[in-house]
């Protein structure tokens, strides 16, 4: 825990050998060959770690690597892994500190590069007289490796003494003896810090989450299009990793935005002239169909641990066959997605779509909601489909089909979709409040939906496999088990949904629905 | 945390060398680990170069006058701490006595380094004492170095009967040979043909050789000076061997 440490700005001026000299006459110190570091600094795509305070340091040697993982704050180290394999995902990892500190922040995403550095290190161990190390002192240049080319701009010189924890004093000595003879002010930034801002890199850039700031008295057909806008941006910065395939956050992602699109087109009625929004339905109904598969074969690779754990132990080892046969499956779909992204169908839909987006509204329209006040068209449409989530909802029983609950469920995403496009237009609190209420209720729907889908592909799988794989008794045997535990699942999340439904039916949510979009009420619902 | 307590009645048969040496192994691999080192003769904090000294002795860190925290030193290997022995730890039995739940007291010291540490390896003075008692209901692994020798099997004989009397979980206890030599035909016998006890030796053995003695005069772990040696290719067979066995990579 408390292991000093402090880092100081070196000038061109500074004479660290003067520091050096004053160190030898309080201690024995011992000087290491002058070192050369390349030093990566990593994180996901949607920047996990930087939003987690966390810094994380690849330093590549001949041999191995060393990671660090680091609080941003106060550059405390939070665990070190000396490791020979490359990593790129947490389960790449061994059991670890390091892992088990990243395993929960960066779940399924790929940790990638974001700046590159080369460290020329000048290292001095600091010893008592049982020769033990009691500081490290440590002289740094690092330069910034422009990216694809091998050309290095100098960053910054850095005079860092990590302590050791236990020694403290030696520490403040070393600070008391270094400010006497060199007269430096410690550090406020840190290399990687440096890097981001030189390299023009603002963390934190990319987020899946919808945000569109709307104003209220926007026309309707102008606020859809900015949320189209902001949605196709979304799409457009996931087509890359979607396309190598880097995690399956990336398609995750897209997928979601194109989801959200055909939503917004059929849910946000009647902003568009019918023959435009039906075009671009068609097209990007098909580009979820295309993309559809090998989503499915991500999430059950994603689960397959969690299957294992579902059936024997004498039978999880035969489950391996389906593993592989996921693997394989997997890599035909993303060969086929990777081939859909490429054709002229899909850029014109792209090119098309955005140059719809970014023609500015006519000034007369015949369309019916183009012209209202996006409010008017969001209370509209949210409240119809809020009451229509309740009268579903509320007329099912424990005899009911899985019919209808799919139904219900098409609808709360519906109307979590329109939640989500509006909600710069409603007051933050009370729509976080209720959109987190219809999450709960969705996870319940989208479970026994996922146990269902889960059960049939299985089912498929198998009949697949038998034609063409000669898959063993044991591993045919173990799938069975794997759906039988699925189908007690299912059954379980069926119980629930009667008390999960009853829960986001409350009075309170109810009037809360009331007051935020009923049309005819306040349109404000603070004011 | 897993908690791992190098012991022997017995004096002299490895258990310092086996705890600095495998605790660096661990280190390596990336787990936080803690050494304590709880022999009054402070040999532990010799081989990595740390103060025997525990300020305000037993009584403040049993009594938990400070926190635990005071008391650990970073040793000169990443990942690797020491809580250093105290020459008072010869009287740890009497601080011990004197506190609630006396057998279960180091226990509940061990519990905020669960926090900061994934291994923690306790360094034992030899013999059955209070302080014995107290790692045998901490450890959730008890690795106990053995010579070949007629003599050593005794005392791990003695050793089962004091966890069967107590109703101790047997399974904890990991007996390994430790200063084989092979020339001997007694030693030879012996780790080819273990008795057959309740208690089954683990397969790995550690020579008896001059890298392990020379570590009193290297002041370091085996595997970090004479890492392509007969004896830090055991070391590490032995870590292998001791974690399928606990079931931790």
């Amino acid at each position: 825990m408390t292991t000093p440490l402090s880092y100081f700005d070196l000038t061109q001026e500074s004479n660290t050998d003067d520091f050096i000299v004053s160190l030898q006459n309080h201690f024995a110190v011992k000087e290491n060959p002058v070192r050369l570091e390349k030093r990566t600094y990593l994180d996901t795509f949607d920047w996990r770690l930087f939003s987690a305070g966390l810094q994380l340091e690849r330093q590549t040697g001949d041999h191995e690597q060393l990671i660090n993982l680091q609080q941003s704050d106060t550059h405390h180290n939070v665990a070190t892994l000396r490791i020979q394999q490359p990593v790129k995902f947490a389960w790449d990892l061994p059991d670890c500190t390091l892992k088990k500190q990243l395993a929960p922040i960066i779940e399924m995403r790929a940790l990638l590069p974001v700046v590159e550095l080369r460290s020329t290190l000048h290292e001095f161990d600091i010893l008592n007289k049982d020769q033990k190390t009691v500081l490290r002192v440590r002289i740094e240049e690092t330069k910034l490796k422009k990216k694809s080319t091998s050309a290095t701009a100098l960053l910054n010189r850095m005079l860092i003494l990590q302590g050791i924890r236990g020694y403290k004093k030696q520490h403040d000595t070393a600070v008391t003896l270094l400010q006497n003879s060199l007269q430096l002010t410690p550090s406020k930034h840190d290399v990687y810090s440096l890097a981001l801002v030189k390299s023009k890199i603002l963390p934190g850039q990319y987020s899946s989450k919808l945000d569109v700031q709307l104003d209220p008295t926007m026309r309707a057909d102008a606020a859809s299009k900015k949320i189209l806008m902001h949605l196709l941006d979304t799409l457009q910065t996931n087509q890359q990793g979607t396309m190598e395939d880097i995690d399956s956050e990336f398609l995750h992602d897209f997928r979601v935005a194109c989801r959200r699109t055909r939503s917004a087109l059929s849910q946000i009625k009647a902003v568009f002239p019918p023959k435009t929004t039906e075009r671009f339905k068609r097209e990007f109904a098909w580009l979820g169909g295309v993309t559809g598969p090998t989503r499915d074969l991500d999430v059950y690779l994603l689960t397959f641990d969690d299957y294992k754990k579902q059936v024997p132990e004498h039978l999880q080892a035969a489950l391996e066959q389906l593993h592989d046969f996921l693997r394989k499956q997997h890599k035909l779909e993303q060969r086929k997605l990777t081939k859909a992204l490429q054709t002229a169908r899909y850029q014109r839909l792209l090119a098309s779509w955005r140059q719809y987006l970014q023609t500015p509204v006519p000034t007369r329209t015949t369309v019916k909601n183009a012209a209202r006040p996006i409010i008017a068209v969001a209370n509209e449409r949210t409240w119809k489909m809020y009451r229509r989530v309740v009268n579903e909802g509320e007329a099912i029983t424990d005899d009911s089909p899985p019919t209808d609950l799919h139904e219900l469920r098409i609808s709360c995403k519906k109307l979590r979709y329109l939640m989500e496009f509006f909600q710069s237009l409603y007051p933050a609190d009370k729509i976080a409040k209720l959109i987190k209420a219809l999450k709960k209720l969705q996870t319940n729907l989208g479970d026994y939906n996922d146990l269902h889908v889960q059960m049939e592909s299985l089912e498929r799988f198998s009949k697949l496999m038998l034609e063409h794989e000669h898959p063993p008794a044991e591993t045919l045997l173990a799938m069975g088990t794997l759906i039988e535990s699925l189908d007690q699942k299912q059954q379980a999340v069926r119980r629930e949904f009667e008390s999960q439904f009853r829960q986001f039916n409350a009075p309170e949510y109810h009037s809360l629905f009331e007051a935020l979009f009923k049309p005819g009420e306040t349109t404000q619902a603070d004011s | 945390m897993k908690v791992f307590a190098c012991y022997n009645i017995k004096g002299g048969v490895g258990k310092t060398a086996t705890t600095v040496n495998l605790a660096y192994l661990a280190s390596q691999e990336g787990a936080k680990t803690l050494i304590w080192d709880l022999d009054p003769q402070g040999a532990a904090s010799f081989y990595l170069r740390i103060k025997p000294k525990i300020k305000g002795g037993t009584k403040a860190l049993i009594k938990q006058k400070r926190e635990m925290d005071d008391f650990i030193k970073g040793s000169d290997y990443e990942n690797l701490d020491l809580l250093p022995a105290d020459f008072s730890y010869r009287n740890m039995d009497l601080v011990l006595e004197d506190s609630k739940k006396p057998l279960r007291r180091l226990h509940k010291l061990l519990k905020p380094l669960a926090d900061e540490y994934d291994i923690l390896f306790l360094d034992c003075p030899p013999s059955i004492s209070l302080v014995s008692e107290n790692v045998f209901n901490a450890a959730h692994a008890l690795l106990i170095p053995t010579i070949p020798t007629v003599l050593s099997l005794r005392t791990l004989q003695q050793i089962e009967d004091f966890f069967a009397k107590e109703h101790l979980n047997l399974n904890r206890l990991m007996p390994f040979f430790s200063m084989v030599d092979m020339r001997k035909s007694l030693h030879k016998d012996i780790v080819e043909n273990p008795p057959q006890s309740q208690v089954p030796f683990l397969q790995s053995y550690v020579p008896y050789a001059s890298e392990v003695e020379q570590m009193g005069v290297q002041r370091a772990a085996v595997n970090a000076y004479a890492g392509k040696s007969r004896s830090a290719a055991a070391y590490v067979q032995l870590w292998q061997e001791i974690k399928t066995r606990i079931q931790i990579d």
